[in-house]
């Protein structure tokens, strides 16, 4: 890759248009209110045009918003942008020729672009007399010259959805019915005529493939599959066009694009297929009203990656290019020659849209099963024969390596490096990751290199909406502590064509291979939620468990909901109910001899927000792991942290009885039903970012008033004394102490996560990915809502650092250097064998994994620890004594014979 | 004349002092109707309703409007026969809006209390009620527990009531950081300025040392000049 430009993550990034010239492209963006200049060779950003605008508040109704950008066919480096009611010329080399306000209302709606040597025209929709009002503006300057009206039937949305534009035509699409509006150029000729072309079914799509002056390619295509191309030509010294159909036979799921070149004698087109792993093009030359010379080229893809979703055919200096993105995501480049088709670039562009990420451990080598299988055994017999087997086994795969390595040599080195890197390390640092992306397609990633081990793609799939967001449920059916079997993965996801149908795939993390026994798609029941149970059933996998929309509960596979859950612990289940605002707390009551697979589930709480919204669920790691009880203080005493598992942060929205916006962050307890925190923040916005784990909890907003990032911690004690030292429950009748302060953010934040280790005895360090792309990693203490103001020599042995509003942040702390990484969605943390070290993996546009130490390494030795230092040493010493014990014992002998 | 004018200028002021009174107290503080139901004969039934002002208390008594006789007392602690959950659900209607929250509590709890626990309603920022939450003061019981109690012909309902606002979010607290460096600054100046003692004193500390060195040095030349001349030889 050459080059690359991160634009904006607010609406100004969002691309509506992209004008390619020779040397630079002109990209529209912002919804047609910024354009800028983009040169190939480096891409440098050769200037950058924001809209003048006086209407601010536009950005009220984004909803209605819709912008047309076209360039001027009479006058290439001319574009013209049409943003709802902001009409604008720029040039290519980033003047800005003009901009005019068209005044809109909501019975006004300006829908149309078209452009001709003279005028730019807008089409308008006046909504009240069903009339379409053609205004036509200078070129020059932007001045209204004239406007006429001819009458309408589509709405505004239809015409947006069902319309396109071409030179001086508006086509509409009207069931089975194309009607060809031409709208006059000049003064003179004030007649709009309109034709119709006939469809023999519904017309789904129209789509322009190729424009120029005086000839236009257009594509139909019904929604029986059948598709038409017809040429356009303009007649001559006229503003209207003669059309005719070319004579082309194409399958129902091909793609067409068009090239042009001056070598070409004539236009080339492409059209392209997908079938299974093969992609099929025939590439023809365009004579008056057939195709001829058409030759066809197939290319064999290394996977399946489904429909075709954006062709284009180029002709580069004789060589002739197709760019196809897939369904699963993928960017291919494809060159044709005349000795066939070669795939020349493959790119997973789906790796940046991950949403879920699950890690596995990988599988332990031989050695190591075997040392688990020796230790295995109880009775005496049994373990000493399991002592012996094992050694004789070793003894033989000893010697059978050593002939391996006579009779081969180093042949096999690459296979056996390759495996290597799929077996468990000491430490278990290296671990197998699985993300699942939001195009459908799951890849297994080493963590070790990066490299993608396996990758599969699900064509009809569909993730599940959570508020904002898209999320997969990713579950570890059975983990890799069970050497003996495989471990396996789940996911659910909807079906892409009924958003109802659910699918279940269950998959080996090492491999990827699909387990066709827990593989379903469908299931009898609308899923609601989906969870995994606490107890293994078969074989040690876990089942997943669904609530249903009649609130009844399943199990998948079916077994007895009294084995997939345990029978002495009740269970308690939460569900939000969007169209309430109301969380409720549901209790599942489990018989040990229940043989039933599926059971009603009891309410027996209910939180209910009125006149908030709730905009984001947050719950803890399940991996969160709590090693104190306590903190100890300074006079020796221990303050007890309140660490309630069954806690969930929940964000909402409001606007107040003064009208000022808040958002508030509550702790709800989900076993009762009741609030353990709530805090407000009058004239904050959204987005929220918390983190939640042990007693304590962290989150970001952006302050409006100060215009500033800051983040809340806040703690949760027991107190001086602890209620139940053994175990907890939500009935304790404990109020927590609650111990808060807001600190200031010297950045802003796109994704918040905390550290994880095996025991939790490690300190914890907060990482956060801001927007500018860096991953700064900040040690929980510089959090701690303990910091006091005036530090006393208690807090001072207590190990307090003095409250300072502002969280400094070192540059050291940026645990990717200059590695930036842009758009991070979310941050995934694990633990390692290893107590100080965890790891972290961010994802987003980019994706980063590293290890951190929270507490600097303690548990294992430096890089540049000397080995050699120490031995030599150790063996001095040895030969030392030796020598020093000769002597003294000749100096007793002398002393002796003193 | 004059008089009736100023009457009615009062009477104005009045209407509009009214008026205030009465938009704000829709508008803010406002009154709450509360509906306290449980499910102790197996269904929801109500015993116990409250109107409260937001704002003014954040305690209160509830009032029972039924008790529980022995027989009911005495069913409910064998617990194989229903549901092992008390349940307490409180509707609530402010303005136009009406709705319910909920919560549970395992019955023995209730049984062990005697019907005397505590209710505490979470009041949203705009004056709703968010959830509810019913303490007993213990966490834990057992039958042998229950059945020791004294029995009774009938029971009475003991709960008190609590509200719960939000909390302010905290801010970061620039304020006070920046008095205190001010201070802390402040100090610094003072302690400069005040440090006007004499020179011996300010430095006797340093001073000291040099004064005994020379001194101890001058009595060794005087008295111990061959050791230390002998040492040089050694060396």
């Amino acid at each position: 890759m050459r080059w690359r430009k991160v634009f904006e993550t607010n609406e100004y990034g969002k691309i509506d248009r992209i004008i390619w010239y020779d040397q630079e492209s002109v990209i529209i963006s912002g919804q047609g209110r910024r354009a800028r200049s983009l040169r190939y060779a480096d891409g440098l950003e050769v200037w950058q045009l924001a809209a003048t605008t006086t209407n601010t508040n536009s950005n009220q109704d984004t909803v209605a918003k819709h912008c047309q950008v076209i360039k001027n066919r009479y006058d290439p480096g001319t574009i013209h942008i049409l943003s709802d009611d902001l009409l604008w010329s720029v040039s290519s080399y980033g003047e800005m020729l003009w901009s005019i306000e068209i005044p809109i209302k909501s019975t006004l709606k300006n829908l149309f672009l078209l452009s001709t040597s003279q005028y730019v025209i807008v089409g308008s929709l006046d909504s009240n007399s069903n009339q379409l009002q053609v205004t036509y503006y200078s070129k020059q300057d932007g001045q209204q010259a004239f406007s006429s009206s001819l009458p309408w039937s589509f709405n505004a949305k239809d015409s947006l959805n069902k319309c396109s534009t071409m030179n001086n035509l508006i086509l509409c699409s009207n069931n089975e019915e194309l009607s060809i509006i031409t709208i006059p150029t000049t003064t003179d000729d004030t007649n709009v005529k309109t034709r119709h072309i006939k469809a023999s079914s519904k017309i789904e799509q129209i789509r322009i493939l190729y424009e120029s002056t005086t000839r236009s390619v257009i594509l139909i295509k019904s929604d029986n599959g059948e598709t038409k191309i017809y040429q356009f030509n303009k007649k001559e010294s006229t503003s209207e066009w003669d059309f005719n159909e070319l004579n082309i036979q194409m399958k129902s799921n091909s793609f067409i694009s068009i090239a042009t070149d001056k070598n070409l004698a004539g236009q080339q087109i492409l059209e392209a297929s997908a079938n299974d792993q093969k992609l099929n093009f025939h590439v023809s030359t365009i004579n008056e009203q057939t195709l001829t010379n058409t030759r066809s080229y197939s290319v064999e893809l290394p996977e399946n990656m489904g429909e075709i979703e954006y062709l284009a055919y180029s002709v580069v200096k004789n060589t002739q290019l197709v760019t196809l993105r897939m369904q699963d995501g993928s960017l291919l480049v494809i060159k044709l020659a005349d000795n066939g088709a070669e795939l020349i670039l493959h790119r997973d562009e789906a790796l940046s849209s991950i949403i879920s990420v699950e890690t596995f451990d990988l599988s332990l080598s031989i050695t190591q099963m075997r040392i688990e299988e020796e230790f295995g055994g109880t009775g005496m017999f049994s373990m000493f024969t399991k002592r012996i087997s094992s050694q004789v086994s070793q003894l033989i795969s000893f010697f059978l390596r050593l002939l391996d390595l006579f009779t081969h040599g180093n042949r096999n080195r690459d296979y056996l490096d390759k495996q290597a890197a799929l077996v468990r390390d000491e430490f278990n640092l290296n671990k197998i990751l699985i993300v699942v992306t939001s195009v459908g397609k799951v890849f297994g990633i080493l963590t070790q290199s990066g490299g993608i081990l396996w990758k599969n793609f699900f064509p009809n799939f569909a993730p599940f909406e959570h508020f904002n967001a898209v999320h997969v449920p990713l579950f570890h059916i059975r983990s890799a502590a069970h050497y003996t079997h495989e471990p396996l993965a789940s996911i659910v996801y909807r079906d892409r064509n009924s958003l109802h149908d659910t699918h279940i795939r269950t998959f080996n993390p090492y491999t990827g291979d699909l387990e066709n026994n827990l593989t379903t798609s469908s299931l009898p029941y609308h899923v609601k939620r989906v969870f995994l149970s606490t107890q293994a059933v078969d074989e040690f996998c876990k089942v997943l468990l669904f609530v249903d929309t009649n609130n009844k509960i399943h199990t998948y596979p079916s077994v007895p909901l009294s084995r997939a859950l345990s029978t002495t612990i009740p269970t308690y289940i939460y569900l939000f109910d969007k169209s309430e605002q109301a969380f409720v707390g549901y209790y599942l009551s489990i018989d040990e001899n229940d043989q039933k697979t599926s059971t009603n589930l009891k309410e027996v709480w209910r939180v209910s927000f009125q006149n908030e919204e709730v905009i984001n669920i947050h719950t803890r790691l399940s991996s969160d792991r709590v090693h104190s009880a306590g903190i100890v203080l300074g006079d020796r005493s221990v303050l007890y942290k309140y660490t309630n598992p069954n806690l969930i942060a929940v964000v909402t929205e409001g606007i107040d009885y003064q009208k000022v916006p808040f958002v508030n962050i509550y702790l709800l307890d989900t076993v009762t039903g009741s609030v353990k925190l709530s805090h407000t923040h009058k004239r904050v916005k959204s987005p929220v970012h918390i983190v939640l784990s042990e007693n304590w909890i962290v989150y970001t907003y952006y302050n409006q008033r100060y215009r500033r990032y800051e983040a809340v911690s806040s703690s949760l004690f027991e107190g001086e004394a602890q209620y139940n030292y053994s175990t907890f429950s939500s009935f304790d009748p404990i109020e927590p102490v609650i111990q808060s302060k807001a600190y200031i953010l010297p950045y802003g934040v796109n994704a918040i996560q905390v550290t994880t280790t095996e025991k939790g005895i490690t300190s914890r360090d907060i990482i956060m990915a801001t927007p500018n792309g860096m991953l700064i990693e900040i040690p929980w203490i510089l959090f701690d809502p303990r910091r006091p103001l005036d530090l006393t020599p208690m807090d001072r042995e207590e190990g307090l650092i003095m409250y300072t509003p502002e969280i400094m942040v070192n540059f050291e702390s940026v645990i990717n250097y200059y590695k930036y990484v842009y758009n991070i969605r979310g941050i995934h943390t694990v633990a390692t064998g290893l107590e100080s070290t965890s790891i972290v993996f961010a994802y987003g546009l980019d994706l980063f994994f590293t290890r951190v130490f929270p507490s600097r390494i303690f548990d294992q030795l430096k890089d540049d620890f000397d080995f050699m230092i120490i031995g030599w040493s150790t063996v001095a010493f040895v030969v030392g004594s030796f020598v020093a014990k000769r002597f003294a014992s000749i100096h007793q002998t002398k002393k002796a014979w003193k | 004349m004059f008089e009736q004018n100023k009457l009615l200028v009062v009477l104005l002021v009045l209407i509009v002092q009214l008026q205030l009174i009465l938009t704000f107290d829709d508008a803010n503080s406002g009154s709450v109707s509360l509906n306290f139901e449980d499910n102790i004969d197996g269904k929801f039934s109500s015993f116990s309703k409250l109107n409260i002002h937001l704002s003014s208390q954040t305690n209160f008594d509830l009032t029972p409007s039924r008790t529980i006789p022995l027989s009911q007392y005495e069913r409910l602690i064998d617990f194989k026969s229903d549901y092992p959950y008390y349940t307490l659900k409180v509707h609530f209607k402010r303005g136009a809006t009406q709705d319910y929250v909920m919560t549970s509590v395992p019955m023995c709890l209730v049984l062990q209390a005697q019907f005397q626990y505590t209710v505490t309603l979470f009041v949203s920022e705009n004056g709703y009620i968010v959830g509810v939450q019913v303490t007993t003061g213990n966490s834990t019981c057992t039958l042998s527990n229950i059945n020791q109690i004294e029995q009774k012909t009938e029971y009475n309902y003991k709960a008190t009531m609590r509200l719960q606002l939000n909390d302010a979010g905290p801010q970061p607290d620039t304020q006070r950081f920046l008095e205190k460096l001010k201070r802390q600054q402040e100090a610094k100046i003072n302690s400069q300025d005040a440090d006007n003692r004499p020179f011996i004193l300010k430095y006797w500390k340093y001073l000291l040392p040099i004064v005994v060195i020379v001194v101890l040095q001058s009595a060794f030349t005087n008295e111990g000049g061959a050791p230390a001349a002998g040492g040089g030889g050694g060396t």
